[in-house]
């Protein structure tokens, strides 16, 4: 298991189309990962990051909220433990622009209730409007107007929809349709799913009533959390968390605006979560290249995520996989730094290893950092994995594709030793997924990540003559 | 100039699709289902005892197709004895930019006609885009490469042949000081 409790999520898409994924522990801390793209290659996700504002947070965060501004720029909400809302925001519209430091002062007006969850969509035109949950179960909501050409944010009221909401709510969520009108859902206190949309696609248009009636049926269950994001066309896929951490979806059947809702199933994805294995927290996005993404808490406060396979708004989602950052290898043969470096980053999100660093152990030479070619070497990844504190064991040989799953689900990361054909050498990599079709999600610090049959795994790994020879276990 | 891909052969289309069908589920939805017509190079391999024996590219072995699949997402065909088998997909490195590298050399390359390859020398840590013509043929190693071998040159054959043998003598060279006597056999 990771060394921390993750208890809220968040993501989206940078303005250099990179994705942002924050994560508060419980300690309302809040961080960070993203990923990584040098000279437009695509590699992975870079290690967490704490803080990744200016300075650490005054505050402990309790839920996080975030969306682009209409120049592509990210804005970010948090509530903390305290009610307070904050915010910050790049600086610039560059993907790697700073952020500001957090502030209670990003409306014009003060925050007058104590909030409880925030959630930020946007209109048509790409201004946001934010909707703010308070303690007593009241929706409040502010927005983006311009005046004088300046983009502001207007006060805050209850008086934003037509008709009364069906008060107090326990959880609110927002998403776009492909057509730009903005639709709302809320939870209430019988778990029952209540929604609400703007009565078309213009900024300035009406919501309509609050209706039960926005799905193909009523829910056979009952819901705590719920979520939505756009799929590669742009229609909207929706997910639910019902009372015992089950996860529920259904989307919508095309990409008209009045499209119907598919009938809500768990089977939305082959791999279903095991009974054992309860969902806290949930948080959908829509990737650069129109994959949309899932990423959810378990019980054991665990981020796994899922992905759809391809763009194609029809495609299978890869099976649950652990949130294990890979940076790329620094050196050809440091495959073994790579991989426990990655893995100690994992366990410990504040883990100070480099790949230098544990070089510097294993070789062992004390210049491995100032000077690394000479440290550019082979290495043992059960060594490497002693130094960073995080081997259990290993063994010369190949684990069932069962024993990859258990190991996943109890949060640990799984490292293999694939030999090239013939005596061409070996390569480590980790597994940090498997589940159903005996498909595993590898993590490859040169190769980037993969998908691929239990069998490849075993044979053919990269090429056709390639094969695993030893197992690693973590811990 | 023209850099023209060939068509893969319908068995190893049918490999893909039955790989790719297998992983479908419960959640397609036909009106929104996406056509499927994805661009697909050959794939070789080359491995490093061939390098070390400087037997060359003559040595390279073809191991199937790579379908790009849209976003960053490539999927893998094997050929073997009994025909392909879906080997599963890659969103690494090198997908995206076998066909922004083709783009970028396409005017760089001369008169010829050209067709793209991806060749794999994972032993030395290279991906390349090969170039394979009638007259010659041009390989443009993929970033990140081995240091003997410049990621985004155009090399003619002799000279990335002659490179693979100079990062070939440096992985030989690449021995840790402390190698264990009672090396049990797990270490690359």
């Amino acid at each position: 298991m990771a060394d921390w409790s993750a208890t809220a999520l968040t993501a989206a898409q940078l303005s250099d189309g990179n994705m942002q994924f924050w994560a508060v522990d419980s300690f309302g801390q809040i961080w960070s990962t993203w990923q990584i793209t040098t000279d437009t290659t695509y590699q992975d996700w870079r290690y967490w990051q704490m803080p990744w504002t200016p300075a650490v947070p005054a505050f402990r965060a309790a839920q996080i909220a975030v969306a682009p501004l209409p120049d592509q720029r990210l804005q970010f909400w948090t509530v903390d433990t305290e009610g307070y809302i904050w915010s910050c925001w790049k600086t610039g519209t560059a993907g790697n622009a700073p952020w500001t430091d957090f502030t209670k002062s990003w409306t014009r007006n003060p925050v007058t209730f104590t909030a409880k969850q925030v959630a930020v969509g946007p209109l048509s035109d790409h201004t946001l409007q934010c909707f703010a949950l308070d303690t007593a179960g009241v929706i409040h909501s502010c927005w983006q107007t311009y005046q004088s050409g300046t983009l502001d944010w207007n006060d805050w009221t209850t008086n934003w929809s037509n008709t009364q909401p069906p008060q107090p709510f326990t959880w609110i969520a927002v998403a776009p349709w492909p057509d730009g009108t903005l639709q709302l859902w809320a939870v209430d206190t019988g778990g029952n799913i209540w929604s609400c949309w703007k009565s078309g696609a213009d900024p300035s248009a009406q919501w309509t009533a609050w209706t039960q009636d926005w799905s193909a049926g009523t829910p056979p269950f009952s819901a705590k959390q719920v979520a939505a994001a756009p799929l590669y066309d742009g229609g909207l896929q929706f997910w639910a968390i019902d009372n015992n951490g089950r996860l529920w979806s259904c989307w919508q059947e095309t990409t008209d605006p009045n499209s119907a809702w598919t009938a809500w199933t768990q089977n939305w994805l082959a791999d279903l979560l095991s009974s054992a294995t309860v969902c806290r927290a949930l948080w959908p996005a829509r990737m650069s290249d129109g994959r949309t993404a899932l990423w959810i808490i378990d019980g054991t406060a665990e981020v796994h995520w899922t992905i759809k396979l391809t763009p194609d708004p029809s495609a299978q989602w890869q099976n649950w996989s652990l949130m294990l950052p890979m940076e790329r290898q620094e050196h050809t043969n440091w495959c073994w730094a790579g991989c426990s470096n990655a893995t100690s980053h994992f366990y410990e999100v504040a883990s100070d290893w480099s790949q230098c660093k544990i070089a510097i152990k294993e070789i062992p030479s004390p210049n491995c950092c100032a000077d690394p070619e000479p440290c550019n070497v082979y290495g043992y990844l059960n060594i490497a994995l002693e130094i960073v504190d995080h081997f259990a064991s290993w063994g010369e040989n190949r684990e069932p594709d069962s024993t990859i799953t258990n190991e996943v689900w109890s949060g640990r990361p799984f490292g293999v030793r694939i030999a090239w054909k013939g005596d061409d050498g070996a390569h480590f990599i980790m597994v940090s997924g498997g589940g159903v079709n005996d498909m595993v999600t590898v993590k490859d610090p040169w190769f980037g990540p993969s998908y691929i049959p239990y069998d490849t795994l075993v044979s053919g790994y990269q090429h056709p003559g390639s094969s695993w020879t030893h197992s690693y276990f973590t811990e | 100039m023209a850099i023209n891909t060939s068509q893969a052969p319908p068995a190893a289309w049918d490999a893909l699709r039955a790989g790719m069908d297998f992983l479908r589920g419960a959640t397609e939805t036909p009106a929104r289902r996406a056509a499927f017509d994805p661009r697909a190079y050959e794939t070789w391999y080359l491995g490093l005892d061939a390098i070390e024996a400087k037997k060359g590219i003559a040595a390279a072995e073809r191991t199937g197709w790579r379908y790009l699949l849209g976003g960053r997402v490539a999927a893998d065909v094997y050929v073997r004895d009994d025909g392909y088998k879906f080997a599963g997909l890659n969103e690494g490195p090198f997908v995206q930019q076998i066909s922004d590298t083709i783009e970028k050399v396409r005017d760089q390359v001369g008169n010829d006609d050209y067709e793209p390859r991806l060749l794999q020398i994972p032993a030395l840590y290279i991906a390349a885009l090969w170039l394979h013509g009638l007259n010659d043929d041009l390989f443009v190693p993929l970033d990140p490469s081995h240091p003997e071998v410049s990621a985004h040159r155009i090399y003619a054959r002799q000279d990335f042949e002659a490179a693979l043998v100079r990062a070939a003598d440096a992985r030989k060279r690449a021995v840790p000081p402390n190698a264990y006597p009672d090396d049990e056999g797990h270490a690359p």
